[in-house]
């Protein structure tokens, strides 16, 4: 297992999708690698940023004017 | 509710309308990243929602029904919209290759890098604009509303395998434009 196989199955690994043995393989390579001790934190940083891109709900006035709207348009 | 709605109860639709709205609006906004088209969007899906439920056959989970209506209401409004350039597949090959695996910034780690978070915040939604719709909307449905390699696959109409490549080469996409920056800031 070296740093091109354990990105390639990155995503895999943090989504518990991968084999035991497998598992445990990329989980020893990263022991002792700090390059892919350091990509997995920002694979997983990354993730959390773009969580926050769009983590807003519809605003209450935005939600009002929306059923107006629907209610509107149901009436015809 | 669905019942209720069918049978033109106005309150079960609010009430439907109510729980879905947010999650509508959140992937308009993450395929169009304009409020005003986000907004049309939702007025858009929740009339075709009311006008076309008697459609809706129960063989799929009801929200995997009601992201598509999203989906395609969105890609229309996209298209509809001039001069937005369509990003093809090609150019997420190009992006990828960029990639490096060897020498990234140590980002990740930095004790300063909160300071830095609300730029990193402008820096990915610009990566998230470039990247192809095919790959937003697998980001949204995945790392946004949480739907699994097999509901975003029947959603998108992908096998289980393209969704998860997806979800991986943008995320990989978007790491590394974060890298990019992190790289300027810290040097
Ligand atoms: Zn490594």
């Amino acid at each position: 297992m070296n740093c091109r196989d354990v990105v390639r199955h990155l995503h895999e690994y943090l989504d518990g999708e991968l084999p035991g043995a497998k598992v445990e393989q990329i989980d020893a390579h990263l022991h002792q690698c700090e390059h892919c001790q350091r990509f997995l934190a920002s694979y997983r940083k990354t993730i959390q940023l773009f969580r926050r891109t769009l983590d807003h709900d519809l605003s209450p006035e935005a939600s009002r004017h929306l059923w107006q709207i629907l209610e509107r348009k149901l009436e015809h | 509710m669905l019942r209720g709605v069918l049978r033109g109860d106005r309150k079960a639709f609010e009430t439907l309308v109510g729980r879905y709205q947010s999650k509508v609006y959140r992937l308009a906004m993450g395929l169009t990243h304009n409020a005003q088209d986000a907004e049309e969007i939702l007025q858009e899906v929740f009339l075709k929602v009311y006008q076309n439920l008697a459609e809706f056959e129960g063989k799929s989970a009801f929200s995997s029904w009601l992201y598509r209506i999203a989906l395609n209401t969105s890609y229309m409004k996209l298209r509809e919209r001039r001069g937005t350039k369509i990003v093809s597949l090609d150019d997420v090959a190009n992006q990828l290759e960029g990639i490096s695996l060897d020498q990234e910034a140590e980002w990740s780690s930095r004790p300063d890098e909160q300071l830095h978070t609300a730029e990193a915040l402008a820096i990915i939604e610009k990566a998230v604009e470039k990247l192809p719709e095919e790959f937003k909307s697998v980001l949204i449905l995945r790392d946004i509303e949480g739907f699994t390699n097999e509901e975003v696959g029947e959603i998108l109409d992908l096998s289980v395998p393209a969704v998860k490549s997806r979800l991986h080469r943008a995320r990989l996409i978007l790491r590394q434009r974060l890298d990019d920056f992190y790289r300027q800031v810290f040097g």
